[in-house]
């Protein structure tokens, strides 16, 4: 086994994850799957970028302030492009969201530029485990978006708000039958999901360059931990995302580095030929 | 309490109530009896803020003919919808708290709920038993009185209850109906659509006929038990299906 492989892989995959959970936030939401949630992630490194390398401000506090203004990108982005169509067709929604997306990687381009830029790790240099070289930064990955996984889970399955998010997602009609703001509730959802998977992109960063395309295959691989971890499942969507970052890092070293996106389509077919539903099913069953 | 006057609702382009008025006042069970699609549902769509509407819709003297929904509910009027309405994805107790968003509101943490939550499983002891089981999993009645246990976490000045008896077996219609009163007589005025309505007679004091979007009858329930019009149409059917 190659320890340094293994890093590399699970931190790119628990990214992929962070994705997947904010795509499967709103997918659980409003049941749409949201194909702009990979400029999310570009966007929410752009910020980070902009704190860190133009503002001069720490990493930390970069990404913090990152993620809070994906927040509200996240409540913008639900107004505009998903709130005015909620009472139409699925298919609407979806254009509308693909339509954001190129709104998202043209803007990026218009304010950042298309060269890629870098910036800051969260911690520098490399450890030595056993023969293995580990950079730090991929070590971060993986712990700060553990955290973030974390509270997300205690925020939804241990708060009174959190409930509140999960009843609207389930239920909007007896939501607002039990006093809750729809809207309200629905663009909290929408930003949380921004949030996760705006951090992402700032982690990353250091490690690949930003360009205002990135979401793109991003995206493609954060659906693709979607479909193996089960639909519409979080734990899902973390286990999908570490199985696809983990086949991209040992694919890309032992197979082909040029075709480490087939590779994660190959797996994603055998897995869904044992399993139609994917590893994970769904929380909510149909009763016999 | 509740005072709808002159109420036209419509679904698009299409008018489905033409001009109805019902008042339901303190401490009664009000029932409404119609067939299907005679607009029963609609009624209480439009008293909750779900259906377009002209008229006036007062409650408790204020006028909530604009309000949105969740602010009708946050003013502590409640509708139970049909179809037993739970959280699928929600614990019983994750369903019941939520309940108490129409009374205290939005807040991070749910707070002190101990006394409402044990007087709602005092009057539906089966949702004690299996507080933290996820909602979908309960039986139709389970849901049901879920359904009414979350309303009464909200603390209801009053209750709109949708066809509670829709999908149960007959002993327990008689076991949540004796709940309902049982909750009238805590205090709640109760709003009750039925389909059985031989049932709803017998547990109201007033009742209101509805007939293609319009009330056509009203009055004292042990009245309208013996009514030859109410007999005939709402009744003796229900005796026949009941002899089949």
């Amino acid at each position: 086994m190659n320890l340094q492989l293994l890093i590399s892989g699970m931190s790119m995959g628990i990214v992929y994850g962070l994705i997947a959970m904010g795509m499967v936030l709103i997918f659980r939401s409003v049941g749409i799957m949201n194909f702009a949630q990979g400029e999310f992630l570009m966007f929410g490194g752009y910020f980070c970028y902009t704190f860190n390398q133009i503002l001069h401000l720490p990493i930390v506090v970069s990404l913090l302030l990152a993620s809070l203004s994906m927040g509200v990108v996240g409540v913008l982005f639900m107004r505009s492009s998903y709130w005015p169509l909620r009472n139409a067709q699925a298919k609407a929604i979806i254009v509308s969201a693909m339509g954001a997306s190129i709104a998202f990687k043209e803007g990026a381009r218009l304010i950042w530029g298309s060269i890629p830029v870098s910036m800051d790790r969260v911690v520098e240099g490399t450890v030595k485990i056993g023969t293995a070289s580990v950079q730090w930064q991929h070590i971060a990955i993986i712990v700060v978006s553990a955290v973030i996984m974390i509270l997300v889970y205690i925020l939804l399955e241990k708060t009174f708000i959190g409930n509140m998010m999960q009843a609207t997602a389930q239920d909007q009609y007896m939501a607002s039958l039990t006093g809750i703001p729809v809207i309200f509730s629905i663009g909290l959802t929408f930003a949380l999901s921004a949030m996760i998977t705006g951090v992402g992109g700032g982690l990353l960063a250091p490690i690949f360059f930003l360009n205002n395309v990135m979401g793109g295959t991003a995206g493609a691989k954060a659906f693709a931990a979607i479909v193996i971890g089960g639909f519409g499942s979080v734990p899902g969507a973390i286990i999908g995302g570490l199985i696809v970052g983990l086949v991209e890092a040992f694919g890309g070293a032992y197979i082909s580095s040029t075709y480490q996106l087939v590779l994660i389509y190959v797996v994603l077919i055998a897995i869904l030929m044992i399993r139609p539903q994917g590893i994970f099913g769904e929380k909510i069953q149909e009763k016999a | 309490m509740l005072d709808v006057k002159g109420l036209h609702s419509f679904y698009g382009t299409i008018e489905a109530l033409h001009g109805v008025e019902i008042e339901v006042n303190d401490r009664e069970i009000v029932a409404l009896i119609g067939s299907n699609g005679a607009g029963k549902t609609t009624l209480l769509n439009s008293i909750s803020g779900h259906v377009t509407k002209t008229g006036s819709i007062h409650f408790q003297g204020k006028d909530i003919t604009k309000l949105a929904p969740h602010k009708i509910s946050r003013s502590s009027l409640l509708q139970v919808p049909e179809g037993h309405h739970v959280f699928p994805g929600l614990t019983v107790e994750q369903n019941l708290l939520v309940g108490t968003t129409a009374e205290k509101g939005i807040r991070l943490r749910a707070g002190d709920n101990r006394e409402l939550l044990d007087m709602v499983y005092e009057i539906f002891p089966r949702l004690l038993e299996r507080r933290k089981q996820l909602a979908w999993s309960l039986s139709g009645g389970e849901q049901q009185m879920l359904a009414i246990g979350r309303a009464l976490m909200g603390k209801p000045k009053l209750l709109m209850l949708d066809e509670p008896s829709m999908g149960l077996a007959p002993l327990i219609i008689d076991e949540l109906f004796e709940k309902i009163v049982e909750i009238n007589k805590n205090g709640t005025p109760v709003l009750l659509v039925e389909q059985n309505a031989h049932l709803a007679l017998s547990v109201s004091e007033r009742a209101y006929i509805m007939e293609r979007g319009n009330i056509t009858l009203s009055g004292k329930s042990a009245d309208l038990l013996h009514d030859s019009r109410v007999t005939e149409a709402y009744l003796g059917k229900q005796k026949k299906e009941q002899e089949n």
